[in-house]
């Protein structure tokens, strides 16, 4: 499958400030999710992404395009940014419709495609509304609406899911769904991680500037096998249960817990400890009744990842 | 669409989109009022002050003094400076600046939406103290109201033009261009000497009073001063103009706007 975004040594500065430092990433089609902590170079990435920004060093690929004022480049992408900026003095359906004009389309197709794009974010009712008279969220969905209006082949949005309520939410992330099925890659950075990883396995985990992780959350968990997988575990006897565990091979660390009956087992091998412990806990007879592992967490593997 | 077709187009679109919100907008409504300035104080000098004699004296001191060297800098900084400074201020560029557009159309079309309502406030106050001081006793000539009126918006012209350059180059450039305007500009244009003629004060002064001008040489004071003919002085403000208009194109169109999230 050929990359849409290809990185490589991607570097951004602001002043002495590293906004990227060096990256080398390359993004397939399909919804991929961008995840870092705050300050990690997420909306810098983006930026380099759609245009906004120069690289400061090495190169970088979108469509096969420099993006930098790449007009051709420009039709094909949608830009859902961060910051909560609209023109005020303008309705909804007027600044979908205006940015759609600036793409080539004629007043009534730009009309046409502003309320099908309002529908879809599920603003119609409120389209004709000054925008400076839209809630947080609304905000958000008409930011949404304008990066989808014209049916671009990549929609690239940096925190989408920021200032939704639940249900804006789960619309929203159908709506990053029905993009993806109707062919349109979607890149989304957020930090509201059990979103990204219910919409998307696919990950780019970046921090300090730097790729940190890629692939699904199970393939960045095997990436990083040297950090251990932890197991929640309740019994009535936590103290044989861990006697009887701490032999294995792949058992690192054992801590019981501060809450009667609890303990956390820490593992290098998940798939080796899943297919002994219940062998084990039985031969112990140490009353197991609690068990949860974080292993395809994509907090847990963040946590992990970022110490 | 090739840059030249898609220029003036999305030029269009983009003066369009901002022409209502520019008009509407507090520089805009300030400039109501500074643009009432000029006709004010005519009024007053020759209604109040004692010099209903006096009328195409007042008019050179008002049109020379008020209407080039203070009301049309002003507006024009005002006004321009926000073509690209508001946008990157608001942290809306990003949406023009992520559609396939010329990035020059959207410093042409937010420039051209200003501009627009920048003449429409010198030319009601240049034809207000025109109209005024006409009607005093020695009033002045038709011929001087409209060579006023015009090197008013040649000056709104450029000095918008200059701010909105500066606008998109400096961050904090409103401080600059008033800077040059209040400081650089009326320095140069006062001193005696040629140094006058590195300001655009000089050239507008020449497109307004002429290369012989016996209504200025009454407001001498310390010095005469050597105009230029207004045809000469006109093709010297063009060429500013066009510079400039290249300058803020080529700049749009390489700098990178770095916004906060």
């Amino acid at each position: 499958m050929t990359a849409i975004i290809h990185a490589e040594n991607l570097g951004r500065w602001y002043g002495e400030v590293v906004g990227l430092g060096d990256l080398t990433v390359a993004i397939e089609p399909g919804i991929t999710g961008l995840v870092g902590p705050n300050g990690a170079g997420k909306s810098t990435f983006m930026k380099l992404m759609v245009g906004e920004l120069r690289p400061a060093r090495g190169r970088l690929t979108v469509l096969g395009e420099v993006p930098f004022g790449n007009r051709e480049l420009h039709r094909q992408l949608g830009f859902c940014p961060q910051q909560d900026a609209l023109y005020e003095h303008q309705t909804g359906r007027q600044f979908v419709r205006d940015l759609l004009r600036l793409g080539g389309w004629s007043r009534r197709e730009a009309d046409t495609l502003a309320v099908r794009a309002m529908e879809r974010v599920g603003l119609e009712e409120a389209m004709d509304r000054k925008v400076s008279g839209y809630s947080k969220g609304m905000r958000q969905r008409t930011r949404l609406a304008q990066a989808i209006a014209h049916g671009p082949r990549l929609v690239i949005a940096d925190e989408p899911l920021t200032g939704l309520d639940p249900i804006a939410r789960r619309q929203t992330l159908e709506l990053f769904r029905g993009l993806a099925e109707d062919g349109c890659s979607v890149i989304i950075s957020s930090h509201v991680l059990h979103e990204v990883e219910s919409l998307t396995e696919t990950m780019v985990l970046i921090h300090r500037g730097r790729l940190l992780a890629q692939g699904s959350v199970r393939e960045v968990r095997r990436l990083i096998s040297r950090h251990p997988s932890r197991v929640d575990l309740v019994a009535r006897d936590p103290r044989r249960l861990a006697t009887a565990l701490l032999p294995l091979e792949h058992v690192r660390t054992i801590k019981l817990g501060a809450d009667p009956g609890t303990l956390t087992v820490e593992t290098d091998d998940i798939a080796a400890f899943h297919s002994t412990f219940a062998g084990v806990a039985a031969a112990a007879g140490a009353g197991v009744s609690g068990f949860k592992s974080d292993d395809a967490s994509l907090e847990a593997v963040f946590d992990y990842l970022v110490g | 669409m090739n840059l030249f077709t898609a220029l003036p187009r999305s030029t269009w679109l983009i003066f369009r989109m901002h022409l209502a919100s520019t008009a509407g907008s507090r520089r805009a409504l300030g400039g109501i009022l500074f643009a009432a300035i000029a006709p004010l104080f005519a009024f007053l000098a020759l209604n109040v002050g004692g010099g209903g004699d006096m009328g195409e004296r007042v008019f050179m001191f008002l049109g020379v003094l008020v209407l080039l060297q203070v009301v049309a800098p002003a507006l024009g900084v005002f006004l321009g400076i926000g073509a690209i400074a508001d946008e990157t201020e608001a942290r809306t560029i990003t949406y023009p600046f992520t559609r396939p557009i010329p990035r020059a159309s959207v410093f042409l079309g937010r420039w051209l939406a200003s501009l627009l309502v920048l003449t429409t406030l010198l030319l009601a106050s240049g034809a207000g103290v025109g109209l005024i001081t006409m009607g005093a006793e020695d009033p002045p000539s038709a011929e001087a109201v409209r060579a006023l009126v015009s090197a008013t918006l040649v000056a709104g012209v450029l000095y918008s033009l200059g701010a909105a350059v500066i606008g998109i180059i400096f961050k904090r450039g409103q401080v600059i261009a008033l800077g040059y305007a209040f400081a650089f500009e009326v320095m140069l244009a006062n001193i005696p000497g040629s140094a006058q003629k590195l300001s655009l004060q000089y050239y507008l002064r020449s497109l307004f009073v002429g290369g012989d001008s016996a209504e200025w040489s009454a407001l001498e004071i310390f010095q005469s001063t050597e105009f230029l003919e207004p045809a000469a002085s006109a093709e010297r403000l063009l060429i500013t103009a066009v510079l400039l208009l290249a300058v803020g194109c080529f700049t749009v169109t390489r700098k990178q706007f770095v916004l906060s999230s």
